[in-house]
């Protein structure tokens, strides 16, 4: 939500949702059909309260029920990892890098270090169009992927990676001839045309962040006493995201 | 004159090469002057470049020489304190810029030297202002064109406050106002500021125009040294090393008993015919017709055709327009003028706002990717993007294994295409390990292979020499006679005359000239409006006109000299 708030394009959400969507289908089916003995030791239940059950008939899941315990800790474990990807945007998509490299060196964190993250954060976008690009060639020489079985799509696909790995290399061996002729060394003695200062808003966010969490922490304690620790670990991710 | 660089008998071999790849060059550079550097593709230009600032010793290997910059040897001292002296602009605009805005890209290299802040914030406008880059402080290089990209690696440069300039093919990736904004500025920047300029280009009549020595280099040696004049007016030698003279020269070149110099600038050449005339009287030129009108229905038929690109920017403005079998059609245009997308709906990449294009009277959303690939072939610009296999041959025949061809069938039509364009003994070579302009071929025998009707090739001399740049055009030649239609996208106005026999000139969406190419070329105001530059054989025919009262439409070399002949 914050994500979304921040002005994030809707399209590269979206885009996300769709790439991570077979990994949570997939982990919300093991939790809820096959994870029993870790979820009764998390929930302290010796029966799960079951949602429905698998037909006896069916390979592998054929009498098997899905619980809804197992489903919850499914979106619980989903939450967490979403939580995750959706932070990488909104730190980058929101801050101008340059601000994100000084205060990085004002962490201590080596230059080189520094520069190989900015960097990354520079290359990506450029690798994204090349793979387009690439993609559209193959399109021209006809091979029209939507149309192939999903093994001869893997096979294409992997082919992608030839010339997108080689003129990454290749660009890099530019880049290297390009940083030496700007007197790049890798010190972190250099100077920094930009300035970050912390102001007092800076100071407030980082304050009440911390007191946020101060509180949430010594929730999960208060609740853990009570034994629900299934219920405490999602409302926690609930807040989070 | 004061030399700010030296080179003593450098010799250079990179390591596992078996080659050197510079023998023996000895080379002297004036403070204050414009030295052009030419020679065809790995003759060696980008090494003697990355001498001058240490960097090519630094992946030692044998060397053994004396190179000295503003008075430092370049073995010695470490590149971080030459690259102060020397300012590096490389062919890729992309891969240079290395900053996330225009300001932080100056900043970087005068950061790793430690320059303080106050002293960068300081240096940073006048550099600016030196590229006419003001007001783009703030703006991601990647918002900007290739020639202002290229203006700000220059800026960046400059930045330094270096002795020396050096830039490799700085304009071979641009179009042609990148290249003339990328010119005047390294002119303005040697004629005003003294600032001593090496520049490695194929562009001989810019070359031509503003050094003040050109250097040929041909396979690691250095064949020779001199003025303009004396460089590019010896029109045999430059052939014999498969570089291309300016036009001027070129066509006075071929003139049968001309007694002066050889020009090689416009204006020189424009009063060398003035004298030429007095000694001799040209004969009048009859137009040949080249351009049948054809009645058949259309192969390709573009229907008011409208493109509005998701953010709003109109790319196509209701474009209508019909192409026959077998004509050859050159679109030329700025970067920014619709070529690319007009020709991306003719292979359905592109779904239209508003109108269709019709293929043999269907409609492309009709046919699947596969029919349609074997129907319009496309070469795009990059070829590096499009080479997916280990060898040339699974290279060609890579697409016609999913096209369901029999094994028979792509051993046929495989062999047929490597032969066709000579790459046959190349067939077990990895395709990268061959030269760029080989690479391209490897391309266009892929898309030869599916056997289409239509071939697009889309850019296909930029980043070519000049012997690579002829033999793809030749390629297309063939194709041509072959009963093909041809369709080619080009900045390269200079090259298209003996090839082409329509152009369609495009400009900001819009198709502002659609005629047969003698009279395309020769509506010089119409495409100097749109920053594309008529070869200089269009304007000595005009003048050649003027001088004469006589109309002289001329397009090539070839036909300024058959004027002067005598009829055989």
């Amino acid at each position: 939500m914050l994500t979304l708030f921040a002005g994030i394009n809707l399209g590269y959400l979206v885009n996300l949702l769709k790439l991570t969507f077979p990994f949570y289908l997939l982990l919300l089916v093991i939790m809820g059909l096959f994870n029993i003995e870790q979820v009764k030791l998390l929930t302290h239940k010796e029966i799960l309260t079951p949602l429905f059950s698998m037909p006896q008939g069916w390979p592998i899941v054929g009498g098997l029920t899905f619980s809804q315990e197992g489903t919850l800790y499914g979106i619980n474990i989903i939450l967490k990892t979403l939580t995750m990807i959706l932070v990488l945007p909104l730190c980058i998509f929101t801050s101008n890098i340059n601000q994100i490299v000084i205060g990085l060196v004002r962490l201590q964190i080596p230059y080189k270090i520094v520069f190989i993250i900015s960097s990354t954060l520079i290359f990506f976008p450029q690798l994204f169009a090349s793979a387009g690009s690439i993609i559209e060639a193959q399109k021209l020489r006809g091979l029209d992927l939507e149309k192939m079985n999903l093994f001869t799509r893997f096979k294409v696909y992997s082919t992608v990676a030839v010339p997108l790995i080689l003129n990454a290399m290749n660009q890099s061996q530019v880049l290297e001839v390009v940083l030496q002729s700007k007197a790049f060394s890798g010190s972190s003695q250099r100077t920094y045309l930009q300035e970050t200062k912390l102001t007092s808003l800076d100071y407030g966010v980082m304050a009440s962040s911390l007191a946020f969490w101060g509180i949430v922490i010594i929730c999960i304690f208060a609740l853990e006493s009570e034994n629900l620790p299934g219920y405490c670990t999602i409302r926690q991710e609930n807040l989070q995201f | 004159m004061k030399a700010i660089a030296t080179l003593n008998k450098v010799s250079y071999c990179y390591p596992n090469a078996r080659e050197f790849a510079l023998k023996d060059i000895d080379l002297t550079l004036y403070q204050g002057e414009f030295l052009g550097i030419i020679g065809a593709t790995g003759a060696g230009k980008t090494t003697l470049s990355l001498i001058f600032n240490g960097i090519v010793p630094q992946f030692t290997a044998e060397v053994f020489w004396v190179a000295t910059v503003a008075g430092m040897d370049t073995l010695e001292t470490p590149v971080s304190q030459l690259s102060r002296r020397v300012g590096m602009v490389f062919e890729d605009p992309e891969v240079q810029l290395t900053g996330t805005s225009v300001e932080n890209e100056i900043a970087f290299a005068l950061e790793n030297l430690c320059v303080p802040r106050a002293e960068i914030i300081a240096r940073i406008p006048p550099v600016l202002a030196a590229v006419r880059l003001k007001g783009y402080e703030k703006k991601a290089p990647g918002e900007l064109s290739g020639g202002q990209k290229q203006r700000l690696a220059i800026a960046a440069a400059l930045a330094l406050q270096p002795d020396l300039l050096i830039l490799d093919e700085p304009t071979s990736q641009l179009d042609p106002v990148g290249t003339q904004e990328v010119f005047s500025t390294i002119q303005a920047l040697n004629r005003e500021r003294g600032m001593t300029i090496v520049i490695i280009s194929h562009a001989a009549e810019e070359m031509a125009t503003y050094a003040d020595r050109v250097a040929v280099l041909s396979q690691g040696r250095l064949i020779k040294v001199g003025t303009p004049q004396e460089v590019y007016g010896d029109v045999e030698s430059l052939s014999y090393y498969c570089l291309r003279p300016p036009q001027i020269a070129e066509a006075f070149g071929q003139l049968p008993e001309f007694p002066y110099p050889i020009p090689v600038t416009l204006e020189a050449g424009k009063s060398a015919l003035r004298s030429f005339l007095e000694l001799k009287k040209p004969v009048s030129y009859s137009l040949k017709n080249t351009y049948p009108p054809d009645e058949a229905a259309p192969i390709l038929r573009i229907q008011n055709l409208q493109y509005i690109y998701p953010n709003g920017t109109q790319a196509l403005n209701n474009i209508s327009l019909d192409i026959h079998a077998g004509e050859y059609v050159l679109f030329v245009g700025q970067n920014g003028a619709g070529k690319s997308t007009l020709v991306k709906h003719f292979l359905n990449l592109l779904e239209p706002t508003q109108g269709q294009v019709l293929v043999r009277q269907r409609p492309v959303q009709e046919l699947s990717i596969g029919k349609l690939a074997r129907f319009i072939g496309y070469v795009a610009q990059n070829p590096d993007n499009q080479i997916f296999n280990s060898t040339v041959f699974q290279e060609v025949a890579f697409a016609l294994r999913y096209l369901n061809y029999s094994p028979r069938l792509i051993e046929e039509s495989v062999t047929k295409s490597l032969q066709d364009l000579k790459l046959w003994e190349h067939r077990d070579a990895h395709p990268l390990s061959l030269p760029k302009g080989e690479r391209a071929r490897i391309i266009i025998a892929a898309i030869l292979a599916m056997n289409p009707e239509i071939i697009i090739l889309d850019e296909p001399t930029t980043g070519q020499d000049f012997a690579g740049a002829c033999a793809i055009l030749e390629i297309s030649r063939k194709l041509h006679r072959m009963g093909k239609t041809v369709i080619v996208i080009t900045h390269h106005l200079y090259l298209m005359p003996d090839y082409a026999e329509r152009v369609i000139v495009m400009g900001k969406g819009n198709i502002l000239l659609d005629a047969p190419t003698r009279q395309a070329y020769h509506k010089a105001d119409l495409l100097e409006s749109t920053y594309l530059s008529p070869p200089q054989v269009v304007w000595l025919s005009r003048y050649l006109s003027n001088l004469t009262q006589e109309d002289y439409s001329l397009l090539t070399a070839a036909e300024f000299a058959s004027c002067f002949k005598p009829i055989n």
